[in-house]
């Protein structure tokens, strides 16, 4: 790689971290997902586990899950305090994604000035700006596109093995890799139909994966799979919310989540690769973004991670759609224009995309400094057997800040009434029965109820509409609202 | 890689031991499990199906004869060994035949490992099961119809009939089985068309005399793809990762001579399981052949990356290990428990010998056995009809529906087990209706309930 190219290269991955940085340190606190995670990092630190019995969640549960993210952060919080580790690492990793898209774009087009333009459509992408959540996918995009890079380059023996290696990382990171596995299934699938033939070393890590892939998920979700079959892959989600994990297609929506120039240059470059240039390459690139709309259409991976993916790939076929479009003006009479395209390029994609990414990334669902410190007031002073019903989002806050028993979180596997659960907790919110309340409050052992700004927010209300003076003393003072829960009811004799 | 296959070849060439001794471990497991748990060692609903066909031995199902002598014999729990010993002779049986094949060594061994590690064979082989008699009476055909002497040939004409006792679908699929091998080789031609024939007209007898059913009793539920695949929580059930072998397999013989025999039986057993779940395990002897041909395949293949390949067959051994672990892991929940025993002997002591049971589906057989006793689903050949009857009265949320239902059936017990209890709501319905005046719990162990309903207090309510 030329050094002035190298340069671009740092200074794009420095932009895009300064950027994501600023913006994850001036919103406070983390996506409400986060917590989950945090948990389990600072568990690991304690104790050099994960929680896979967890006594908090749920009032007490079973919970399986891949634990290499968790291990990753906790090796870093040993030099950093966790929360501000939970901050740095996953946005370094997002932004390692300009260089990681640089390469594959350059695999692609053999064109740095291409290949920067991706990485600069890559960084500042709006769907990929959400910079408070600390989560799994944060390690999963950058390493799953670092594989396909590895296998783009498997002619090369030390790409085989660190494949092999990434894929390992991937495949204890989540189960969501398969999107790579389908990817390749489709890939198959084309080549198949173009008469091309792959290269033996491909089938053969294709198939490595397969075998590695379902073996490691059998090991992990054994349980999840007994006790809930073939359904494990639909995570158990009520019924009652699954339209917000797998909301409709919305194209306006998509448009500006992974910016209109991509995607249409994106479009573009699918209809010349599949029906007229035919880039191998490309095929693959297109296969993956073809196994990640099936998985979302089949509501097997969430919609926004499905148009994360989608978003990265558009960015590097953006490359071959530059480099197309540089050939084509250098055989014009505008050739001349040729030497500010890039230029011009990256300002126009720049200015279309740093407003929606700030957006998006100033749209993230997070609580705010008043819910935490409600729930950090919870932790102090709450007794250990105590059990708070929060909103379904608040019950990883419960369990991290308020070291206490939830109701209910966003954990659904090997959770049997998780749809009564739901209704019910909906209700606790909702109802304006005391009797009703108390019924629940006895059902699930709650102990404290707490009302926050979120919920005021959502609710439209000010309040639970059932408190009495008699059956619920206010516990915190400020803004939330803590009760403790003193009545029961009483069986008749 | 020379030194791998150095301890192949030692391992083919003592395959009858290996494989035997992996055998012996892998069944008593589960029997050595039970014992530590003090549960009865005879497990599954089909054991005691079968037992208590001997209790009621007659003309109409003569066939219990052998099972009935050993019955008398060997006590109800080392009745066990019978599937083991049945389990041990089909595999040496299958090596005797397989050796004077084509098949190789290798093929042949790594074929039966896949088979004994298969969950469906470690069920199969650890209950009273009719697949494994079937299975044995099969191989013990072909065994005999390939020696040499002709008086020895003639004598497979025993475990000929024998075998067509079980059900059509099984006849005709060693009909099938005669008739291909009657096609392939010329020197047992003609007696294998004449068992062939033989069979089929013992079927038919069977069918017009006996009203024999077209395919095996069904003893649980579960939907189709549950039932299939063990990880996903099948009674028995089929690896995964032989699955996906055999997917490989069907690619790599596809088109090619002789292999459109399994093809056949395959597509005539995958039809049939789409109507009865019991054929899984014929099923899965067709689907291990096929992923036995794929490892093979994908062992003999020179690969690109000789370090991938050598990692892959030991994940998709690993795999296949992983389904048998994890099966053999919950054998210890399999039925009956200890306290059904314990309960349903104390029934037996202390119930009138015409009292009918109510309960779950899955206990009718534990129920006839163990406590001597009808139970409700005994009441009716419709199904649907009992089904449907089943449900009303577990769905009754008012006490006068339940108790004329109850009436209607004459059922003065029900039996309540933890699985039951669990699928029905705590507060209302039939769990709700018990703690009321007719209905006394009059016993009680580890989760399991029995409740005498009494029409007593209702007549007395009525006058």
């Amino acid at each position: 790689m030329e050094l002035k190219i190298k340069r671009w290269l740092i200074i794009l991955f420095i932009l895009t971290l300064m950027a994501r940085l600023i913006l994850a340190f001036a919103i406070p606190n983390f996506t409400y997902d986060s917590y989950f995670h945090l948990r389990q990092v600072e568990h690991i630190k304690e104790a050099g586990f994960p929680i896979f019995e967890d006594e908090l969640s749920y009032g007490g549960r079973v919970l399986r899950f891949l634990p290499f993210f968790h291990y990753l952060i906790a090796f870093f919080s040993f030099f950093l305090p966790l929360e501000i580790a939970a901050k740095i690492i996953p946005n370094l990793l997002m932004s390692s994604l300009t260089i990681i898209v640089y390469l594959i774009s350059y695999k692609v087009t053999n064109n740095n000035a291409a290949s920067i333009l991706s990485a600069l459509v890559s960084g500042f992408l709006p769907i990929l700006y959400f910079t408070n959540s600390f989560s799994v996918e944060t390690l999963f995009l950058p390493l799953v596109f670092l594989a396909i890079y590895l296998f783009l380059n498997l002619e090369q023996k030390k790409c085989q093995y660190l494949y092999i290696a990434a894929f390992l990382c991937l495949s204890l990171t989540t189960p969501i890799t398969i999107i790579l596995l389908m990817g390749f299934l489709i890939y198959l699938l084309l080549s198949f139909l173009e008469n091309k033939t792959l290269a033996r070393s491909e089938l053969e890590l294709m198939f490595f994966s397969l075998i590695f892939f379902i073996w490691v998920q059998f090991l992990f979700f054994k349980e999840v799979l007994l006790a809930e079959g073939i359904g494990f892959i639909w995570q158990n989600i009520p019924r009652q919310i699954i339209q917000q994990y797998f909301p409709s297609f919305s194209i306006i929506e998509t448009l500006i989540l992974v910016s209109i120039i991509p995607f249409l240059t994106g479009i573009f470059v699918v209809y010349r690769s599949l029906f007229k240039s035919k880039n191998e390459t490309a095929l693959l690139l297109i296969s993956l973004a073809i196994s990640t709309s099936i998985l979302g259409w089949l509501r097997l991976i969430q919609f926004k991670l499905s148009l994360a993916f989608f978003g990265i790939i558009l960015s590097i076929l953006f490359s071959l759609f530059y480099d197309d479009l540089s050939s084509f003006i250098s055989r014009t009479k505008w050739a001349y224009l040729k030497k500010n395209l890039i230029s011009a390029a990256a300002l126009l994609l720049f200015i279309s995309m740093i407003f929606s990414a700030v957006n998006a990334a100033l749209n993230q669902e997070t609580p705010s400094d008043k819910d935490v410190a409600a729930f950090k007031w919870i932790g102090e002073n709450l007794p250990p057997e105590a059990k708070v019903a929060a909103l379904l989002e608040e019950g990883h806050l419960v369990a991290y800040y308020g070291k206490q028993k939830n109701v209910m979180d966003d954990k659904f596997n090997l959770i049997d009434d998780v749809e009564e659960r739901f209704v019910n907790l909906n209700s606790i919110f909702t109802t304006p029965l005391h009797t009703y309340a108390v019924e629940l409050f006895d059902k699930y052992g709650i102990t404290h109820i707490v009302f926050t700004e979120r919920a005021k927010e959502r609710l439209a209300a000010s309040n639970f509409q059932y408190i009495t003076v008699d059956c619920y003393e206010r516990l915190y003072e400020e803004n939330v609202k803590v009760y403790k829960v003193k009545c029961a009811l009483q069986e008749n004799v | 890689m020379s030194n791998l296959k150095k301890y192949i070849q030692h391992v083919v060439k003592f395959q009858k031991s290996y494989l035997i001794g992996l055998a012996v471990v892998i069944l008593l497991i589960p029997i050595i499990v039970n014992l530590a748990l003090g549960k009865p060692l005879l497990m599954g609903s089909e054991s005691y199906y079968h037992l208590q066909q001997t209790r009621e031995f007659n003309i109409g199902n003569f066939y219990y004869f052998p099972l009935l002598l050993a019955s008398l014999i060997i006590p109800p729990d080392l009745m066990v060994f019978i599937p083991f010993l049945l389990a041990i002779s089909s595999i040496l049986l299958l090596i005797a035949v397989t050796k004077e094949s084509s098949l190789q060594g290798e093929f042949i061994f790594f074929f039966l490992l896949f088979m004994i590690l298969s969950p469906e064979f470690i069920h199969n082989y650890s209950v009273l099961s009719a697949n494994s008699a079937l299975v044995f009476l099969a191989v013990l055909i072909i065994y005999l119809i390939s020696r040499e002497s002709k008086w020895v040939k003639i004598m497979s004409i025993f475990p000929l009939i024998a075998a067509s006792f079980f059900n059509l679908f099984s006849t005709s699929l060693i009909i099938l089985a005669l008739a291909f091998y009657s096609y392939f080789t010329k020197k047992n031609r003609l007696i294998a068309l004449i068992l062939a024939a033989l069979l089929f007209l013992s079927g038919l007898i069977n069918l017009l005399a006996l009203n024999q059913d077209v395919f095996p009793i069904e003893f649980q539920e579960q939907p189709l793809i549950t039932g299939l695949i063990s990880a996903l929580g099948a009674v028995g059930g089929i690896s995964f990762f032989i699955l996906l072998l055999a997917l490989i397999g069907l690619a790599v013989t596809w088109k090619k001579k002789f292999f459109w025999i399994a093809y056949v039986f395959l597509l005539i057993l995958m039809g049939g399981y789409l109507f009865n779940q019991k054929l899984i395990f014929l099923m899965s002897i067709v689907i291990t052949f096929l992923a036995t041909v794929a490892f093979a395949f994908l062992a003999r293949q020179e690969w690109k990356l000789p370090l991938i390949k050598n990692f892959t067959l030991f994940i998709l051994l690993l795999g296949i290990l992983f389904s048998t672990l994890s099966y053999l892991n919950r054998a210890n929940l399999s039925y009956p428990l200890a306290a059904h025993e314990e309960t349903l002997q104390w029934i037996k002591e202390n119930t009138l010998p015409q009292a009918l049971i109510f309960s779950s589906p899955e206990q009718i057989h534990y129920i006839n056995y163990l406590a001597e006793r009808r139970a409700f689903h005994n009441l009716y050949k419709d199904k649907e009809y009992a089904a449907g009857q089943y449900q009303a009265i577990i769905g009754a949320l008012q006490l006068n529906g339940l108790i004329s239902l109850l009436d209607i059936h004459q059922i003065s017990i029900i039996y309540l087990t933890p699985d039951l209890k669990s699928s029905l709501p705590a507060d209302y319905g039939l769990l709700a209706l018990l703690n009321t005046e007719n209905f006394k719990l009059v016993h009680s162990y580890q989760g399991i309930e029995v409740w005498f309903y009494s029409k007593i207090v209702n007549e007395e309510v009525k006058n």
